[in-house]
């Protein structure tokens, strides 16, 4: 009886409120629905659980700060699409969310799942923003009217890595000239050492070597033996976490003073810093994002996320939560859930400056969906932390190079 | 090719060697007097390194403090695992015993991914990157500990079983079961003390490794392998194939990542020695007796 009073007297409210709100056609009732798709279940559940705080931080800012404006005070609602890291399951999770309404999608992480899942958005007319996934082949080639990357291309983070080495080889009077290209042997390393070697032969550098390995090696020595005898004046490494761990330590101990060029992966994980130590100083690696750069906002972004997930944010939940950003930008403009109004709106996205924490000035949107600015940075483990110090527009501290030798 | 790379090499693969040599020792010893192939002992590795990890994080305890400890623990872990989940398919077909110690090592993972996550962890003792230069070969003081310490055990453990009566009761049991039941000879105890003493064997090494190895759930997997391959080489059974073994394929595999055209093709040169050998010795360098 209570119950029922209850409710007729909330919807007698919410009747006069929309009665009472004669200025647009979205009512405060009226959520807008938001597809997220990422690997919740499954063997990268970790790394799609942790993407996923990016947009629900994202989410929870606007609509505590009072929805989107341009709609009433309207609330975002995510609705999750588990993946499990499969593109099968990917394709039926992103048909799902069509039927279920929603304004936009936003995912997957993987590419081998955003490949597909945005074919099925393309064809539903569904806008979809890409926060991760890298891959050049999303963007490239397909023509799509609805995909919108604002992740970096594949192909960036070797062209971004070897630049650099030019750059701080120039900058500090020791210039690299031989650099010795060393990955794990799966597809992730074979597929990432070929776009560094091509990078490196663009800007001159000499690759004296390409060194295969197997990621699962209980001992290195050999190979890092060579590597002290051919001297190159830096080592690019693609490597895991265990692998990464365990050259870094054959360096020390047979003396190799080459600075350490490590790409993502197992050179970024914190895990990294802690199973090293002080050895793990001085080491670089490419990176998507760190809170430390010179954008207003970023430091406390990171410090919000921090104190709501308890675990630091990372380049990926940077991403995710740019991306949300970056469709509450378009719904404002658009002044509408609607799908083609939405994509439209979307298709004209110039955020720039600090409004922009990613680590270069605008994202807009190419025709190819592509946002071209994009930018990875390098980070510098300097006093067991990692230090943004490059770009030099945006990065927090000065790259210490040439790198001192093992103590 | 110079010959400072080609040294280092060599004492690489022999220090590995050490190690690889002490996990086959406890794995032949306990199919030699068992006739059990332990697949879950890569598992007992990574529980010896976790033993010696969290001594250190939580007590402050030295690795190679740990490691004496670990010796009364690990063998009677063990002597458990013996009476409790291996003697009741001791006369079950070798399917079955295979399954079991197969589960027993999805379990061993699993427990640890449970309990110390799957994040990799490493024991940062002030002395772990500690180096000797001999004629310009860079040798690791924990390295040669650990190997050192592995042959002084595989060696102990040979004397062991060849000069106390407990030695001896343990290969009159692998030689002939029945007879030794028929002469008084306690069997089932026998096969505690047997796969107590294996996986004290494997516990001790992995404690050694952890001053210069990370620590991770799955880390025991290579190990179980090698082990297999080190053991069989040597003559499944045989403790002194068994640390040839491990010293043979130490140095193979150094000598692999080196030689062949990319060091992940490092393990081709492993098993084609591996299966050149088995050619031409089946029964393995030092053929079936546990002496």
């Amino acid at each position: 009886m209570l119950r029922q009073a209850l409710l007729a007297g909330t919807a007698l409210v919410t009747l006069a409120l929309v009665a009472l709100n004669p200025s647009g056609p979205a009512s405060a009732a009226d959520d807008v629905k938001v597809g997220i798709l990422l690997p919740l279940s499954g063997p990268v559940a970790p790394i799609g659980q942790n993407n996923r705080r990016g947009h629900a931080l994202a989410i929870d800012e606007i609509n505590a700060a009072g929805g989107i404006k341009a709609l009433g005070g309207a609330k975002l609602v995510m609705i999750d699409g588990d993946t499990q890291g499969n593109p099968k399951v990917g394709i039926q999770e992103t048909e799902k969310l069509v039927t279920q309404n929603v304004s936009a999608i936003l995912g997957a992480y993987q590419s081998n799942v955003t490949f597909p899942s945005t074919q099925v958005a393309e064809k539903a007319a569904v806008p979809y923003i890409d926060p991760v996934a890298i891959a050049d082949t999303i963007t490239e080639g397909r023509n799509f009217k609805y995909t919108f990357k604002v992740a970096p291309k594949a192909s960036w983070y070797a062209r971004d890595q070897l630049k650099f080495m030019k750059w701080v080889g120039e900058k500090s009077g020791k210039p690299i000239k031989r650099v010795v290209l060393m990955y794990e042997d799966t597809l992730f390393g074979q597929s990432t050492s070929k776009g560094q070697e091509a990078s490196a032969k663009e800007l001159g550098m000499e690759v004296v070597e390409k060194i295969a390995y197997p990621a699962e090696s209980p001992d290195m020595t050999p190979t890092i033996s060579r590597i002290k005898q051919i001297a190159p004046d830096a080592l690019v490494l693609v490597s895991y976490i265990a692998d990464a761990v365990l050259i870094t330590k054959t360096m020390k101990e047979l003396g190799v003073n080459v600075p350490i060029m490590g790409t993502s992966a197992g050179h970024i994980d914190p895990a990294y810093i802690t199973n090293l130590g002080q050895l793990a100083e001085n080491s670089f690696t490419v990176g998507e994002w760190n809170p430390d750069l010179k954008k207003k906002g970023a430091a406390e972004i990171a410090a919000r996320f921090q104190a709501k997930f308890g675990v630091p944010m990372n380049g990926h939940a940077a991403e995710t939560y740019m991306s949300t950003m970056v469709l509450v930008d378009a719904l404002e403009r658009a002044g509408s859930a609607d799908r083609a109004k939405l994509r439209e709106a979307l298709a004209k996205t110039n955020i720039c400056g600090d409004s922009n924490i990613l680590p270069y000035n605008c994202i807009r949107f190419e025709e190819s969906g592509q946002s071209p600015e994009g930018q990875l940075v390098m980070l510098q483990v300097q006093n067991g932390k990692f230090v943004s110090v490059w770009p030099p527009e945006v990065a927090a501290a000065a790259p210490v190079f040439p790198v001192p030798a093992w103590k | 090719m110079n010959s400072i790379v080609l040294g280092q090499t060599i004492v690489s693969g022999l220090l590995l060697g050490g190690i690889f040599a002490l996990v086959a020792v406890g794995l032949t010893l306990i199919f030699g007097v068992m006739r059990i192939l332990n697949f879950a002992h890569g598992d007992f590795l990574m529980l010896g390194m976790y033993f010696a990890f969290l001594l250190s994080v939580l007590f402050g305890i030295d690795p190679y403090v740990s490691a004496l400890l670990s010796l009364p623990v690990f063998f009677a872990l063990g002597w458990a695992i013996q009476s409790f989940l291996i003697r009741p398919v001791l006369q079950a077909p070798e399917s079955i015993q295979i399954l079991l110690t197969v589960g027993l090592s999805l379990l061993l993972q699993n427990l640890a991914l449970f309990l110390f996550s799957p994040d990799f962890q490493s024991l940062r003792v002030s002395y772990g990157g500690n180096t000797a230069t001999i004629f310009g070969v860079s040798v690791s003081y924990v390295r040669v500990v650990a190997s050192v310490v592995a042959v002084a055990a595989s060696a102990g453990l040979f004397f062991f079983l060849r000069g106390t009566d407990v030695g001896k009761a343990l290969r009159a049991c692998a030689e002939e079961r029945l007879g030794a039941m028929a002469v008084g000879l306690n069997v089932d105890r026998m096969y505690n003390v047997a796969f107590g003493l294996g996986i004290a064997c494997v516990g001790l090494a992995g404690v050694l490794m952890t001053p210069f190895f990370y620590i991770a759930p799955q880390v025991g997997l290579p190990f179980t392998l090698t082990a297999f391959v080190v053991a069989v080489l040597g003559g499944l059974g045989s403790l002194p194939g068994a640390l040839i073994g491990g010293f043979v394929i130490g140095l193979i595999e150094s000598l692999g990542e080196l030689f062949m055209p990319s060091p992940s093709m490092k393990q081709i040169a492993t098993f084609a020695v591996f299966l050149v050998i088995l050619l031409l010795r089946p029964q393995g360098l030092f053929g079936g007796k546990l002496t």
